[in-house]
């Protein structure tokens, strides 16, 4: 469905892809993570066709997607700064994109809507930022396209709208399989929802796996400092700290056997992908030494 | 400077077509199904204001085509030349609208032709006879203007005969009126010919004929007399 | 998985087209209210006077002269408008490309252009007809009610001014020192009197009335060729 080789992208002197590769096959919904500014949106653009790669290549469908009509049929980016026409009501947008999308579930459109109490008399413009965000993310959702990109569709929506949503997506996603991919800095949020985790760190692609993998990637490690050290010469260590008497360290789980005296914990996602892109400067607590 | 002032026309209906865009894309009544209707309505109007311009034959005259214009044309021309041949026995009858007689008493007849005495061209003959009459005949082909036929609002010239002095004057005309034409008036001087030209003004005779005998001397005050 | 969706191109952009009318269609309103603003402002599109020797004449003229200069103006404005960016954006939030936007909106540029020319004439009908029932005045009508050449020319020249603006717009969202350039050559040749408005006229107004649709298509196809090659190299940024 997409594939990504050594993918490329400046804006001007600025490297915001550097080399990006990654495949994906089949139906499923993918979490994609990063630091602001690490090229999330930039490379939703380009899966959609809508930015042109400086150099590597992506493939949607077997096709470059940057002005391919049968790519954009088929391909969907929702996104904050999305406009329709300020000429129709909600209504009208939702009666008319059937005509552009031959799935569009119109009739479930509505009915989110009228649960989301978001009138279909309303204008787009006069939405709140909320309410913008929830009528993107519906038709965004109905239009059923095979590949529905979200760039951070939970923008503004208060955390009842969100976990409805997030619902939503599943419930639909479960009815009409397809690829959605979704990035979003709510990770934790909707850990529940996806199945593989792209995270991008620096122009890259830093990883791509299951969620279960990358749950399992990281432990949380607590103990004297004595009993901990000795383990952080064999792993990787995200992190560290002491508090006296207590030692703390986020360290790689590479099947290393921790002993019974060391408190260990598995991190979520969330956790993992943080420590994976965490400044290598050191924490923000070193700021304040 | 003069940019400036040439531009700034343009620029007034610049600032008001954006304002009326602006209203229109703000006014929030104008939905795509409104428009729609308004435009049915009002092309509606457009047909319905061309039929009854068609039935309104009474207030409505049209202008002359552009065969008849050329036949008047040729007419025209073909008066000219029998004018400029004074063979004014040979101007159909058609065209004949009144003589009169005068009687000169001196040997010099004068003419004075008013100020406004443009289209009718004033023309003398000579005669043999002894007596001391001078005929006036008028003539007058259909006059056309504007590529109207305005004949039947054209007085004749008036002619006043007082101490063997002739006084032609025509009384003055104002001649109103509003016309359509659905066509492009800005872009018609680039195919604009000749032929065009002469249709679109004047064409048709007003002649004057006075046949004088020769023992009268004809003193000409605006030497417009042929 | 939910199954993809084949669109063609003449579909895709047959689909726009429609669209495109629904959305802007604030663009014939706009160009309805201009025109029934100025036939009423106006009485008639001018007046000419004069005498010959004991005639003196003043006509007035009901044409479609000065609908056709609005016209033009209207095409201007609302081809450079139509190509702005927020426009643009609006038409990405259905299926589309570069390439069919730009063919989308050329032939909205054509209805637009088809529409403006029969609401100008619809403008006149209603002012004389109007005039007709209220005034007690005969008028003369001095042509044909419905000249298809004259309605053909009337259409290439509003279509013409806003591929113009269309294109002007492309450019200048571009290169604006291309586009002051430009600007600046055409104004300073009007100046030095290489180059007016008739000048202009003269160029498609060809007695050939092949001559005439091969000069417009080739002025048309310079235009649009050029707004589709800058176009199609544009990426999509919403903002």
């Amino acid at each position: 469905m997409i594939q990504c080789e050594e993918l490329e992208k400046r804006y001007g002197k600025s490297n915001v892809l550097t080399n990006v590769s990654f495949q994906i096959e089949e139906p499923k919904i993918i979490g994609l993570i990063g630091r602001n500014g690490v090229g999330k949106s930039t490379l939703l653009k380009l899966v959609a066709g809508h930015l042109k790669e400086t150099g590597g290549n992506v493939q949607v469908f077997g096709k470059r997607p940057f002005n391919a009509l049968h790519v954009a049929a088929n391909v969907i980016l929702i996104e904050d700064k999305m406009s329709f026409p300020p000429i129709f009501t909600l209504k009208e947008i939702l009666l008319h994109a059937k005509r552009f999308y031959p799935n569009f579930a119109t009739e479930l459109a509505f009915d989110l809507l009228l649960y989301v109490g978001i009138s279909e008399k309303n204008e787009h413009m006069q939405l709140s930022k909320g309410q913008t965000a929830v009528f993107n993310l519906i038709y965004g959702l109905a239009t059923r396209c095979a590949v529905t990109l979200l760039d951070e569709p939970m923008n503004g929506m208060d955390e009842a709208v969100r976990a409805d949503m997030y619902r939503a997506i599943l419930k639909d996603y479960i009815a009409f399989p397809r690829l959605i991919i979704m990035s979003s800095h709510y990770l934790q949020e909707m850990e529940h929802l996806i199945e593989d985790i792209l995270l991008l760190h620096e122009g890259v692609v830093e990883l791509y796996a299951p969620l279960e993998e990358v749950q399992q990637m990281a432990l949380r490690i607590v103990g004297q400092k004595e009993e901990i050290e000795p383990l952080l010469e064999k792993v990787h260590v995200f992190y560290k700290r002491e508090q006296s008497p207590l030692f703390e360290a986020i360290i790689e789980n590479n099947g290393l056997e921790i002993p019974a005296s060391v408190k260990s914990q598995s991190l979520s996602a969330s956790e993992v992908c943080k420590y994976l892109t965490s400044s290598k400067e050191g924490t923000i607590d070193d700021i304040f030494k | 400077m003069n940019v400036l002032i040439a531009f700034l026309p343009i620029l007034l209906i610049i600032v008001f077509l954006l304002g009326i865009i602006k209203l229109a894309s703000r006014i929030r009544i104008w939905t795509p199904k409104r428009t729609s209707w308004v435009i049915l309505i009002y092309f509606m109007l457009g047909v319905i204001s061309l039929i009854g311009i068609l039935i309104m034959q009474d207030k409505t005259t049209k202008t002359l085509s552009k065969q008849q214009l050329k036949v008047a044309l040729e007419e025209e021309q073909k008066i000219d030349e029998l004018y400029g041949a004074d063979k004014f026995d040979q101007i159909p009858a058609d065209y004949f609208v009144f003589t009169n007689s005068y009687e000169g008493t001196a040997e010099d007849i004068e003419i004075t032709l008013g100020g406004n005495v443009y289209n009718t061209r004033v023309a003398v003959t000579w005669n043999d006879s002894e007596s001391n009459h001078i005929i006036a005949t008028y003539y007058e082909t259909p006059i056309i203007f504007k590529r109207m036929d305005i004949s039947k609002d054209i007085q004749p010239p008036t002619i006043e005969f007082k101490n063997n002095h002739f006084y032609i004057t025509e009384e003055e005309m104002q001649f109103d009126f509003t016309s359509i034409q659905v066509n492009l008036e800005m872009l018609k001087p680039i195919d604009y010919d000749q032929m065009s030209y002469s249709l679109d003004h004047f064409i048709g005779n007003r002649i004057l004929h006075l046949n004088v005998p020769k023992h009268f001397n004809i003193i000409d005050n605006s030497g417009w007399v042929d | 998985m939910t199954s993809l969706n084949n669109v063609s191109l003449a579909q895709n952009i047959w689909q726009q087209l429609l669209w495109k009318c629904r959305t802007f269609s604030s663009t014939f309103t706009t160009v309805l209210i201009v025109q029934i603003i100025f036939s009423v402002l106006s009485s008639g599109s001018g007046s000419s006077g004069g005498s010959y020797g004991s005639l003196l004449y003043n006509e007035s003229i009901y044409s479609l002269d000065l609908l056709f200069i609005i016209s033009i103006f209207s095409a201007i404005m609302l081809g450079w408008l139509l190509a702005t960016q927020s426009i643009r954006n609006d038409n990405y939030s259905v299926v589309t490309t570069n390439f069919t936007e730009t063919v989308s909106t050329l032939l909205f540029l054509v209805v637009l252009s088809i529409f403006t020319v029969f609401s100008a004439l619809s403008s006149l009908y209603i002012t004389v007809f109007t005039r007709l029932l209220f005034f007690d005045q005969v008028m003369v009508i001095k042509s044909a009610l419905f000249e298809i050449s004259t309605l053909f020319i009337f259409l290439i020249f509003v279509l013409i001014a806003g591929s113009a603006s269309y294109f002007a717009k492309t450019l200048f969202d571009i290169s604006k020192i291309t586009f002051l350039l430009l600007t600046i050559v055409i104004i300073y040749s009007m100046q030095t009197g290489g180059i007016s408005e008739s000048t202009f006229f003269e160029f498609f107004l060809v007695q050939s009335m092949g001559e005439m649709l091969g000069k417009v298509l080739l002025v048309l196809t310079i235009f649009w060729g050029l707004t589709i090659a800058i176009r199609q190299r544009r990426e999509v940024i919403r903002r």
